[in-house]
C-alpha cells in the first residue's frame, strides 16, 4: 500500500467506525457537544500513533504467543500518558471525558490497528496507519458532536448558533440529540449516506430478493377455474 | 337474489346493493378456492389498514368534540372572552361562540386544532413515501393514511407543526423505509414517531401546558394527576368521575382520551378481523393481573400502587395503544399463542412504567415498542413448539386410537 493510501483511506474508505464498526461505544458516549469529541479524538489519535509506532518498532522481537498481552501493555501506557496530560493541562474536559479517556485501552481500534498493521509494516508506514485511523475516527465523532450539539442544545463548540427560544431566539432544541441513543441514529444515517456514495462499502447480500409478482388474475375467474377442476 | 317484480323489488335490490356493498368494503367473503391460489376475499392490505381509520373514527369524533369542550370550559373558567389566532377568526365567520355546551361549536373547535396535525402528517408522510418509491424503483406502499392518521390522534393540540413534520419523517423513515416498507417494518411507526417527539420534546408530552391551548391556562392530564399526585385520590379531587373519563371528557391528546370510542372501534376491528382480539385481550388481562397483584403486594398507603385497574382503564393511552397500535398487522406477532403472550406484555409493561416512571410515565408507547421487540421471539417459540408436537406425534403414531387432531 502506497503512503497517501495509508493516510487517506482509513478517513472514508475504511474508517474504522462506518465500515469496520469499531469504537461505536465512545462515539455513542462523548459526542454530545463538540469540543469534548475533538480532545477524544486527539486523545485516541496520539494512543494510536504511540502504539503503532511503539509496536512496530519491536515487531520482530515480539513472541508470537505473548503478542496481545504486550501490545496491551504499550497501549495502557500510552493511555496513562494520555489521560495524566489531560488531568494537568485539560482538568475540564478530562472530568467531562471521565472514563472514556481510560476506556481507549478497550477501543477496538486501536488493538485492531496493531493486530491488523503494526504487526507487519514498517515503522513509518505504522504511524501514518495510525494518524489515518485516528483522523477517521476523530472524522466520525466530528460530524456526530456536531449534528448531536447543534441541534440538541443550539451550540457549536458552546457558541449559541441557533438562538434558542428560551432565550427569545426560535429554535426549540431536540433533547434526544442528548441522549446517547439519537447517535446511534445519526450514524447509522451517516453509514447509509457513505455507502451510498461508495458502493463498494456495501456488503454482499445474505439472501437474494424475490420480485413481487404481477398482480394477481380476477378472484371471481379464480374461483370458478377452481370448481371446475373439483 | 333475483331481482323479482313491483315494490319489493326495489327494497331487494338496495338490501342487496347495501350488503354487496359493506361485503366489499369490510368483510370477509366466504369464498375459497378448492386448490391454490387460495383466494377467499377481496379484502388486502390497504383495506385491512383502511379498518383502522374507520375504526378509531369515533375517537377521532369524540377527540375533536372533547378539545373544544376543554377550551371552552377552561375559557370560563379563566374568564376570556376572546382568543388569538385564526381558529378563533374562523369560528366568528362561521358564526360559532365559545360556547362550552354547544357540541357543534366544541367539535368545531377542535376539528381546527386536529385537521392542520393531520394534513401535515399526511403530506410529509406523502413526501417520504413518493421518495422511496422513487429511490428504490418500487410502487408506493399501502397504510400512509392509517399511519398518518393513527399519529395525528396520538399528538396533543398544540403540537407545533414542525414538530410532526419531524416525527412523521421519523416514522416514514427510520420506522417503515428502510426496513422496506409496509409489511416489513418491525414497530410501529406511529408508536415510533411519537417515542421520538417523547425524548425530543420532553415538555410536549410531559407538560401541563400542551393539552389545553388557552394562554395562560394550564392542566395536567388525567394520567399525570394519578402518577404524580396521588392515585385516584388526587383525580377525585379535582372532581373527576370515572364515567366522564370513560366518555373521553379529559385533556389529552387528539383523539386518545376515550376508552368507549376505543371499545367501539375495538369491536369494529375485531369484527372485520383487521385486528387482533387476542391482543387486545391479552393486554387488557395483562394490565387487570399486574395492576390486582401490585395493588395487593405493592407499598402499603401508596395512592398509586392501590388505583384500580378501571381507572388504569380510562387514563392515559392505554385503551388507543391497546386497540389500535399494538394490534398492527406488521409489528405485532402473528401466531395465535404468540399473540396472546404479545398481548400480556403490552398490559404488564404499560403498567410497570406508569408506576414506576416519575419521568415518562405514558407506559404504552414503551410497552408496544418493547414488546414488537419480542414479537418474533413469541412467535419463534410457538413455532418450536409446533414442530417439536407433530415429530413427536410422527414418532408415536395414534397412540390413544383415533386420528390426532391437525394442529
Amino acid at each position: 500500500m502506497s503512503v497517501k493510501e495509508t493516510l487517506i483511506d482509513p478517513l472514508v474508505n475504511r474508517n474504522p467506525v462506518t465500515l469496520q464498526v469499531l469504537g461505536i461505544c465512545s462515539a455513542l458516549a462523548i459526542t454530545s457537544a463538540l469540543d469534548t469529541a475533538l480532545i477524544m479524538g486527539a486523545s485516541l489519535t496520539a494512543v494510536l500513533v504511540f502504539s503503532n509506532t511503539m509496536i512496530s518498532l519491536i515487531r520482530r522481537l515480539i513472541p508470537n504467543s505473548l503478542r496481545i498481552i504486550i501490545q496491551v501493555t504499550i497501549i495502557a501506557s500510552g493511555v496513562i500518558v494520555v489521560d495524566q496530560v489531560l488531568r494537568a493541562y485539560a482538568p475540564d474536559a478530562a472530568r467531562t471525558l471521565s472514563v472514556f479517556v481510560g476506556l481507549i485501552v478497550t477501543n477496538c481500534i486501536v488493538l485492531g490497528r496493531a493486530e491488523a498493521f503494526a504487526v507487519k509494516n514498517t515503522v513509518l508506514m505504522s504511524l501514518l496507519d495510525g494518524i489515518g485511523n485516528g483522523l477517521g475516527y476523530t472524522a466520525v465523532l466530528v460530524v456526530v458532536a456536531a449534528i448531536r450539539e447543534l441541534f440538541g442544545a443550539g451550540t457549536l463548540l458552546g457558541y449559541e448558533v441557533l438562538p434558542l427560544a428560551a432565550n427569545g431566539g426560535w429554535y426549540v432544541p431536540n433533547q434526544l440529540m442528548l441522549l446517547p441513543p439519537s447517535a446511534f441514529f445519526i450514524i447509522g444515517f451517516l453509514i447509509w449516506g457513505i455507502r451510498t456514495w461508495k458502493k463498494g462499502q456495501v456488503e454482499t447480500k445474505e439472501f437474494e430478493e424475490v420480485r413481487v409478482r404481477p398482480a394477481a388474475p380476477d378472484p371471481a375467474t379464480l374461483v370458478a377455474a377452481g370448481r371446475a377442476a373439483s | 337474489m333475483a331481482p323479482r317484480p313491483g315494490g319489493v323489488r326495489t327494497l331487494d335490490a338496495w338490501l342487496e346493493a347495501m350488503r354487496v356493498l359493506v361485503d366489499r368494503f369490510v368483510w370477509s367473503r366466504s369464498l375459497a378456492t378448492a386448490r391454490a391460489p387460495h383466494i377467499r376475499d377481496r379484502v388486502n392490505v390497504q383495506r385491512v389498514l383502511n379498518n383502522f381509520v374507520i375504526a378509531s373514527l369515533p375517537c377521532a369524533l369524540v377527540g375533536v368534540w372533547n378539545i373544544g369542550e376543554q377550551i371552552h370550559l377552561a375559557m370560563v373558567f379563566t374568564g376570556l372572552e376572546q382568543l388569538p389566532g385564526w381558529r378563533a377568526d374562523l369560528l366568528a365567520l362561521l358564526g360559532l361562540d365559545f360556547d362550552p355546551s354547544s357540541p357543534l361549536a366544541n367539535a368545531a373547535h377542535g376539528l381546527l386544532y386536529f385537521l392542520p396535525v393531520l394534513v401535515t402528517a399526511l403530506l410529509t408522510g406523502a413526501v417520504w413515501e413518493a421518495a422511496f418509491a422513487v429511490g428504490r424503483r418500487r410502487p408506493v406502499d399501502e397504510g400512509l393514511l392509517s399511519i398518518a392518521w393513527l399519529f395525528a390522534l396520538i399528538l396533543p393540540p398544540t403540537v407545533p407543526l414542525y414538530q410532526v413534520v419531524i416525527g412523521m419523517t421519523f416514522a416514514m423513515v427510520v420506522a417503515k423505509g428502510i426496513y422496506g416498507g409496509t409489511g416489513r417494518y418491525i414497530v410501529s411507526p406511529p408508536v415510533l414517531g411519537l417515542c421520538f417527539l417523547t425524548f425530543s420534546y420532553p415538555a410536549l408530552l410531559f407538560g401541563t401546558g400542551s393539552w389545553i391551548p388557552v394562554p395562560g391556562y394550564e392542566e395536567p392530564t388525567t394520567i399525570e394527576l394519578t402518577v404524580l399526585e396521588g392515585g385516584v385520590r388526587a383525580l377525585e379531587l379535582v372532581d373527576y368521575d370515572w364515567w366522564p373519563l370513560f366518555i373521553g371528557n379529559q385533556p389529552g391528546p387528539i383523539g386518545v382520551t376515550s376508552a368507549l370510542a376505543c371499545l367501539l372501534g375495538a369491536l369494529y376491528l375485531i369484527v372485520t378481523g383487521s385486528g387482533s382480539w387476542r391482543i387486545m385481550a391479552g393486554s387488557l388481562l395483562g394490565m387487570v393481573l399486574t395492576v390486582t397483584v401490585l395493588n395487593a403486594v405493592g407499598p402499603q398507603d401508596d395512592p398509586l400502587f392501590d388505583t384500580p385497574w378501571y381507572w388504569h382503564a380510562v387514563i392515559g393511552g392505554w385503551a388507543f395503544g391497546t386497540v389500535f397500535l399494538a394490534t398492527d398487522p406488521m409489528a405485532a406477532a402473528t401466531t395465535r399463542a404468540g399473540r396472546w403472550v404479545f398481548g400480556l406484555l403490552v398490559g404488564l409493561l404499560t403498567v410497570i412504567v406508569r408506576l414506576t416512571n416519575p419521568a415518562y410515565y405514558e407506559g404504552v408507547v414503551f410497552a408496544i415498542l418493547l414488546a414488537s421487540m419480542f414479537a418474533p421471539l413469541c412467535d419463534y417459540y410457538v413455532v418450536e413448539r409446533n414442530v417439536k408436537r407433530r415429530k413427536r406425534r410422527l414418532e408415536e403414531p395414534v397412540r390413544s386410537g383415533r386420528e390426532p387432531a391437525d394442529a
